[in-house]
């Protein structure tokens, strides 16, 4: 039965993202470990890739975790704890206090983080675009097509599915009628403006997988003696 | 009978050799043996039936007495072990009981009173002396070294075998940290990833050298091995977190002065020091006679945690930079440490100040890493943007190939091949082993890298030097400068480079 609960406390984990990186801290491996006693109270150590990462996504991330656990049937008490980080007591304390981020470090941050939130969807809503859109422009689309194009046509793939979830997380159109392509704030893009759309949102792209490179190595070489 | 006559006579001769002194000292070494267990049972049997009492009888009992504190903490070690294999009844005897205060590992310490292992032995338990050397009487000193780790011994002597789990540990009393804390809130900075070990090829430096490099060092690392024909230091104050300052205008000239003709120094400044800054900051200028400036917006500056350059304060300043007639600013954009919501690296305010200010270059330091998607973006709108990249090479070129080589496609693509220039990000990495591997590098083939333009030498020998040489007027000996348009038929081009290096070319003439 635990095992079986701290499978479902596992998955939930899988939804947890870092913002920036847009991966699940499961894949990136942040979660150490995660335990469920037979009461179901599940403890989870979360890591990052160095001691001083940006303390808003930690929270972020700690916080999210958090609420994806505590949400799992038959949990009845979620123990997040981020460990190793410059700022870790007082995210754990504000977190489990139901605190928000501008209570935890009062006089220190200034804004809750829903914006921050909300840019790096609209990052990863406009990445997607490259990574769905990339091999329609190397099977010979062209930009006229990619313009017209709908989120419904386009053949089904993780890729679209992840897309399609940013940009429902970023409050973008994402069903079936909703162009493929579209700028950040949501209005389509003209045939004109295809390829230097495309051109930015591969330049997102490889920011991001860049970003996520870096703190993989970081992280693989700062657990290297665990891991 | 015969032994107390024997006994009787030796006092005798002590008497007469050492008078009633010796016969005193004599008696007591003879006595104490009887009375001293009777003193010190009487000490130790109230203590020892307390503990004995409350915590039942131990399995084990750890006689850590008479070494040096560090063989205690080692002994931490034994102690997590035996936790770890569910062997949680023991008692540990020791001098320093103040080293396991905080210790979850060890259950019970025992104050270091005489005869306990004595006592204990005697209800049955296993008493274990960890000591890993013991003394040989013979040569009158402790056995030669250990032929086994030290934690190992010690382990085997508790009965331990097999894979041992260290993990250090380390209670800091509140006294004690704040005897370490320099400044309230105090973080350092990692800039190398010196904590995380970042690969790097051609830096095998002691700890030593990383923190305090010198003038000997800089002129072999980047004047002879280096390739490097002018530096341009960046200065950065970071008074927050350094005593003495990251790297001051005034330690950089030292360097300057150690290198005549071959280093430039830039001045700094920052908006927050209000009319004083600005004032002193003009003074400075007329001393050292700036070309550039280093700007650091995320430094922390008393409550501040950091400034835009396009705060009104900031552009008072811009304006004096403009009005100096110093024509370059130097921005770090790079990662972010601290700052909470506010992200200080944030490129958007140098979109406005280089809008505003067209008369000035800004050269965005690490290219805005890791938003180089917002500067890139910033940099094709802005002519006066410039790409630098220091940190770009160092952590990517040789750590992370593809990375890099996706960087400097999208950086060559937006910013252009005139607007980027080389940075060594000297004391983190050394430039020989960067300008020779940018020199020798090429985009790749492959896909993913097919809709990148491959780096011809002439955009190599702009990037490496001939923009930078623009930026700081100086003055290039005709043989490196760039041939005009039309003669570069002897380079070695890959396919297709001939319409990029028309478009490179032309945008040279432009700038």
């Amino acid at each position: 039965m635990t095992a079986v609960l701290r499978d479902a406390v596992w998955e939930a984990l899988g939804t947890v993202r870092d913002p920036e990186l847009d991966e699940p801290i499961t894949d990136l491996e942040f979660v150490s470990s995660c335990t469920v006693t037979p009461d179901g109270v599940a403890t989870v150590l979360l890591r990052l890739p160095t001691f001083f990462c940006a303390a808003n996504f930690s929270w972020l991330m700690v916080a999210d975790a958090y609420d994806a656990v505590s949400a799992v049937p038959g949990v009845t008490r979620a123990e997040i704890e981020l460990e190793g980080h410059f700022v870790a007591e007082e995210i754990n304390e504000g977190v489990a206090a139901r605190a928000g981020f501008t209570a935890a470090f009062s006089g220190e941050a200034r804004a809750e983080l829903d914006e921050l939130r909300r840019t790096f969807n609209r990052k990863a809503a406009l990445a997607g675009q490259d990574i769905v859109a990339r091999p329609l422009v190397d099977t010979g689309t062209t930009p006229e097509q990619l313009a017209e194009l709908r989120l419904g046509q386009v053949p089904a793939s993780p890729e679209l599915t992840r897309l399609r979830a940013r940009r429902a997380d970023g409050g973008l159109p994402h069903d079936d009628d909703a162009p493929l392509l579209l700028h950040e704030d949501g209005t389509p893009v003209t045939t004109e403006q295809v390829p230097l759309h495309l051109r930015r949102a591969r330049l997102t792209r490889v920011s991001i997988e860049g970003n996520s490179g870096t703190c993989r190595d970081l992280l693989a070489k700062r657990y290297a003696a665990t891991s | 009978m015969a032994s107390l006559a024997k006994k009787v006579r030796t006092l005798r001769r002590v008497a007469q050799r050492y008078g009633m002194t010796g016969v005193k000292s004599a008696i007591r070494d003879k006595v104490n043996p009887l009375t001293q267990p009777v003193v010190d049972y009487a000490k130790l049997l109230p203590a020892a039936a307390v503990l004995l009492a409350r915590h039942g009888k131990p399995a084990r009992f750890f006689n850590a007495v008479g070494a040096g504190i560090g063989d205690d903490l080692l002994l931490t070690s034994v102690f997590r072990e035996l936790q770890r294999r569910g062997r949680k009844n023991f008692w540990v005897r020791t001098t320093h009981p103040e080293l396991y205060l905080h210790n979850a590992d060890v259950p019970v310490v025992v104050p270091p009173l005489e005869r306990f292992d004595k006592l204990v032995k005697r209800v049955g338990t296993s008493v274990v002396y960890p000591w890993y050397t013991s003394y040989h009487p013979a040569f009158d000193r402790d056995d030669p070294t250990p032929e086994q780790h030290l934690i190992s011994i010690m382990c085997q002597k508790a009965g331990i075998t097999g894979t041992v789990t260290l993990r250090p540990y380390l209670h800091l009393t509140a006294e004690e940290k704040s005897r370490g804390v320099r400044a309230p809130r105090q973080v350092a900075i990692m800039s190398s990833g010196l904590d995380a070990q970042h690969s790097m090829r051609n830096k095998n430096w002691p700890l030593e050298k990383y923190q305090r490099w010198t003038l000997e060092d800089y002129g072999r690392d980047v004047f002879d091995e280096g390739h490097v024909d002018y530096a341009v230091l960046q200065s950065t104050f970071l008074y927050y977190w350094y005593k003495e300052g990251f790297n001051t205008t005034k330690r950089n000239q030292t360097v300057a002065e150690a290198f005549p003709g071959k280093v430039i120094v830039n001045g700094r400044w920052d908006p927050r020091e209000g009319e004083e800054g600005l004032r002193r900051f003009e003074e400075n200028h007329k001393r050292d006679n700036y070309k550039g400036v280093k700007l650091y917006t995320a430094e922390w500056y008393e409550d501040s945690r950091g400034y835009k350059v396009s705060d009104p304060e900031a552009y008072r300043y811009l304006e004096k930079t403009q009005e100096l007639g110093i024509k370059n600013v130097h921005l770090h954009k790079g990662p972010t440490i601290w700052p909470l919501d506010r992200d200080a690296f944030d490129v958007e305010d140098v979109d406005k100040a280089a809008t505003d200010f067209p008369e000035l270059n800004f050269i965005v330091e690490h290219a805005g890493v890791p938003r180089i998607e917002q500067f890139a973006y910033i940099a094709v709108q802005e002519p006066n943007v410039y790409a630098g990249l220091s940190v770009v090479i160092g952590a990517h070129m040789h750590a992370r190939p593809n990375t890099f080589a996706r960087f400097m496609g999208e950086l060559l693509f937006w910013v252009g091949e005139d607007r980027i220039v080389f940075g060594s990000d000297y004391g983190i990495w050394e430039p020989k082993w960067q300008v020779e591997g940018f020199i020798d590098w090429q985009m790749p083939d492959g896909e993913q890298f097919s809709d990148y333009p491959k780096l011809t030498t002439t955009a190599k020998k702009k990037i490496m030097g001939l923009n930078a040489a623009k930026l700081y007027d100086i003055e290039v000996p005709a043989e490196y400068q760039i041939p005009a348009p039309g003669t570069t038929a002897d380079e070695d081009k890959a396919p297709g480079e001939d319409l990029f290096i028309d478009a490179g070319t032309a945008a040279g003439a432009q700038a």
